[in-house]
């Protein structure tokens, strides 16, 4: 179990950033998600390889352009 | 005309301890803050933290001021077409004269990022392009170990307060209702954009000043 924005998810093995933005509704590589797990964000650099552990606290924000 | 020589720095370092208390004043005097971009959010920001008796600013952004951009952002019908970032010294220092700046006209790029800010204890997020807002936050996160980022995302329109929120995460603290992108019929407006510039501001205090868990 996995909990994304305060809602929790099925967690599978080898769970991946990709299955993790399908879930959120947002398209792969998605230049203005953030995503940050446990606490630390994982930079778009990482998303190719990066595993998400089971238990994981996860925030998904999508950034929204104005400033 | 030399704002310097309307007050001498230590007038105006001592009114700043009798406000805001000699431990706080000397503190203020040893940080330097980041600012990327010094549109809506980044100018007011930037105005704030020189009303605060921050030590250094350093002020990044590429553009100039257009008339367009007085609905929000900090500058006045003179500062139109000059250099964002000349025109914001130049209010930071009829403010505070002798608060040091550092002026860089740059666009930020994942590769530029770290050493536009390398110096800095901690950089205000105040990009108007979302791709863009996610490249400073995730460079300075992950190439440096120590400096905080302070986004903003969601603050078009009016009204609605009471949405405006915090989300804490480690190192980085994100301001807005992130809801409200801008879209046609949806403008930044000067009040929510000064709401979330100063929630910007304000937490980088508590950050610097140590009231931050």
């Amino acid at each position: 179990m996995i909990e994304v924005n305060d809602t929790p998810y099925d967690w599978f093995t080898n769970m991946n950033m990709y299955n993790l933005l399908k879930i959120m509704g947002y398209t792969l590589k998605n230049p203005s998600v953030l995503i940050n797990i446990n606490n630390e964000v994982i930079p778009k650099s990482k998303w190719d390889t990066y595993i998400i552990p089971d238990n994981a606290e996860i925030t998904v924000v999508n950034l929204l352009r104005g400033g | 005309m030399s704002h310097s020589k309307l007050f001498t720095e230590t007038e105006i370092s001592e009114t700043l301890n009798i406000l805001h208390t000699p431990a706080v004043a000397s503190q203020m005097k040893q940080l330097t803050v980041g600012i990327a971009g010094l549109g809506g959010l980044g100018s007011n920001a930037a105005v704030s933290l020189a009303r605060a008796g921050i030590g250094k600013l350093v002020l990044v952004d590429f553009d100039r001021v257009e008339l367009s951009n007085l609905n929000r952002q900090a500058y006045l019908l003179e500062h139109v077409e000059m250099l964002k970032t000349e025109a914001i010294a130049d209010i930071i220092r009829r403010i505070n004269p002798f608060i040091s700046i550092k002026l860089k006209q740059n666009t930020i790029t994942e590769q530029n990022c770290m050493s536009l800010f390398k110096n800095v204890d901690i950089v205000i997020e105040a990009v108007d392009g979302a791709e863009t807002k996610a490249i400073i936050i995730e460079t300075i996160l992950t190439q440096s170990e120590t400096i905080p980022v302070i986004a903003g995302s969601g603050m078009a329109g009016y009204g609605k307060n009471s949405i405006i929120k915090e989300i804490k995460m480690k190192r980085l603290i994100l301001l807005g209702d992130n809801i409200s992108e801008v879209a046609p019929g949806v403008p930044l407006m000067a009040p929510r954009v000064c709401i979330v510039a100063n929630m910007q501001a304000n937490a980088a205090l508590e950050i610097l000043l140590g009231e931050w868990k």
